[in-house]
């Protein structure tokens, strides 16, 4: 299958995963096959250790992709333009193509919660979301991609779909899409929409990148705790937007419990799979 | 910090939002102020009711400090016993909030805060304690630098030396302490529950050398001196000081001070100071 570029022409790294202090090791000395790592840039911002010398041995050897969640996009309260450069240096640092964060705020009033909060979805917010976009961009000099959250709740006031909002901000802001499959299932399960109506609706062009993970199933809602493996409906809604797309890069995030090395890349070597085009059961 | 005045309808949900998130009421009471504005501003689901969608958020924002904390301060942690720790985080959070882009500043005024909490017999133990491991925390993220080699040491002429000033690497931490916390740090970080051992004046140095943290014990007089070094004072200074705090401070005694230090990776560098210039001499 062909793919469907994304706007930048940026580069398709292929299949990876996130970087986890507890696979250091492991990636320096086995050097296995990935075409990418992510990491948490708020990890390495300040980093003068330790951290930091294995991100740059393995910055030698993988491309290396900045995610963040502190940019808080969505906040009312100012921009952070330090924050901003010393995201920027990072980036320059490890050569990153593009920088992502999330579609979310984090705090106000100066606060950090350090969680993705969800924003209403308003014209207002579209507006306020997509000034800020531009700002960033412009210091960050490079394209910003900004992932769909899990939510586990929705606003009253919200007056659109999150896909139609992601769309017109992608627009409005020419910013990028890091599309997380798994968070669509996890909202579309808390908020009662079907995931394909979210698929079919985004933006093929402005989709940067994927994300896959696991998730804690409460019973009366989902939580995107990036646990255990990516369950075949999440997989299935994988080789969906696949065949809308033709292929784009995609990693998968393991955070709590975190397992050997090779236990998440065989997660990968799964998404990889659906990629060539095996059936989401089998993989 | 006032809100963009663009966005009022906005600012006003987030601030909402947050206090519901971060409020230090029960969880009973806070619901009970809060559940008529809940339903006004959020959706039910199928399974729960709009104030329980945002109490996840609630809950979710505890636990994620106390895991912050608890990576940088297991052995308070231990101190403290597992429930006491929850209930500290949850009291110090509410005194001290994130407000940075980073889990690393928020440690930052544990050791202060743990002064006035908890029952006034523990506190300077607790407070010890936190110091050690505050210090092990700010050593590991330090920006890097250059270390002072005994090559380039010994490269300074001995005329130079008393007015030479020594800079510390900027990992170093110097903590003096009123319990022996260096001497439990180890088994507290495995998790052992120790009542606060006999107050004992203690002093440490906290540095990183090759990507490691290292705690080294100093004496006082060495403590003191290290300290004046640390803060720019000329060695030849630092060491009178030094030497009419102890008259029985030897030469040699000193001078093994130093090799230690120097080996040890605590100094970044020596500054001498500009030569001077002989009167009638000109810049050119």
């Amino acid at each position: 299958m062909k793919p469907t570029p994304n706007k930048w022409r940026l580069p398709d790294l292929g299949m990876g995963m996130g970087l986890r202090t507890v696979h250091y090791n492991h990636i320096v000395t086995r050097r296995p096959r990935m075409g990418f790592f992510e990491i948490i840039s708020e990890n390495f911002m300040d980093a003068g250790g330790a951290p930091l010398s294995w991100l740059e041995r393995i910055a030698g050897q993988y491309p290396i992709v900045l995610h963040g969640v502190s940019m808080s996009i969505g906040s009312t309260d100012p921009v952070n333009r330090p924050y901003l450069k010393r995201l920027k240096a990072l980036g320059d640092r490890v050569k990153t193509p593009w920088i992502s964060d999330h579609l979310c705020w984090t705090g106000v009033l100066g606060r950090n919660t350090h969680d993705l909060l969800p924003v209403p979805l308003t014209e207002e917010a579209l507006r306020h979301v997509a000034r800020r976009v531009k700002i960033v961009q412009d210091i960050l000099e490079r394209p910003l991609v900004l992932e769909n959250p899990s939510n586990y709740l929705e606003f009253t006031q919200s007056q659109m779909p999150e896909w139609e909002f992601l769309a017109r901000l992608c627009e409005k802001a020419d910013c990028g899409l890091l599309l997380d499959v798994n968070n669509v299932y996890v909202s579309a399960f808390n908020h009662g929409f079907d995931p394909e109506t979210y698929l079919d609706a985004v933006p093929v062009e402005r989709i940067v990148y994927h994300h896959l993970a696991g998730h804690t199933h409460k019973g009366t809602h989902i939580l995107d705790t990036h646990t255990g493996p990516v369950i075949d409906p999440v997989l299935r809604l994988y080789q969906r937007i696949h065949a809308r797309t033709g292929g784009r890069p995609t990693m998968v995030e393991w955070d709590e419990d975190i397992p050997a090395f090779d236990v998440v890349a065989a997660e990968v070597e799964k998404a990889r799979a659906l990629r060539r085009g095996a059936p989401a059961h089998a993989a | 910090m006032p809100p963009e005045k663009s966005a009022s309808h906005l600012a006003a949900t987030q601030r909402w939002m947050q206090r519901f998130i971060v409020d230090p009421a029960s969880d009973a009471r806070l619901i009970r102020r809060e559940r008529a504005s809940a339903r006004v501003r959020v959706k039910p689901s199928r399974a729960l009711k709009s104030e329980e969608r945002v109490a996840i958020y609630r809950g979710m924002y505890l636990l994620r400090m106390n895991e912050a904390l608890l990576s940088d301060f297991p052995a308070l942690e231990s101190a403290v016993g597992h429930e006491g720790f929850h209930r500290l985080v949850a009291d110090y959070v509410a005194v001290y909030p994130s407000r940075s882009y980073t889990f690393n500043d928020l440690r930052q005024h544990i050791v202060r805060f743990l002064a006035t909490w908890g029952p006034k017999r523990q506190r300077a133990w607790l407070a010890d304690i936190a110091a050690v491991e505050c210090a092990l925390a700010d050593a590991f993220d330090a920006p890097r630098s250059g270390v002072l080699t005994a090559r380039q040491a010994a490269a300074v002429p001995a005329s130079a030396w008393p007015a030479a000033r020594l800079e510390a690497t900027p990992s170093l931490h110097l903590l003096s302490l009123r319990y022996p916390v260096n001497d439990v740090l180890p088994k507290l970080r495995d998790g052992a529950h120790l009542h606060a051992p006999r107050p004992q004046a203690t002093w440490l140095a906290v540095f990183r050398r090759d990507d490691r943290v290292w705690r080294l014990p100093l004496s006082e007089p060495a403590f003191v001196l290290v300290t004046d070094l640390s803060r720019g004072v000329p060695l030849g200074r630092a060491l009178r000081r030094a030497a009419a705090a102890d008259p029985d401070l030897e030469p040699a005694v000193l001078h093994s001070w130093f090799q230690r230090w120097v080996a040890e990776g605590i100094f970044a560098a020596v500054k001498r100071p500009p030569a001077r210039r002989r009167a009638g001499t000109r810049r050119r």
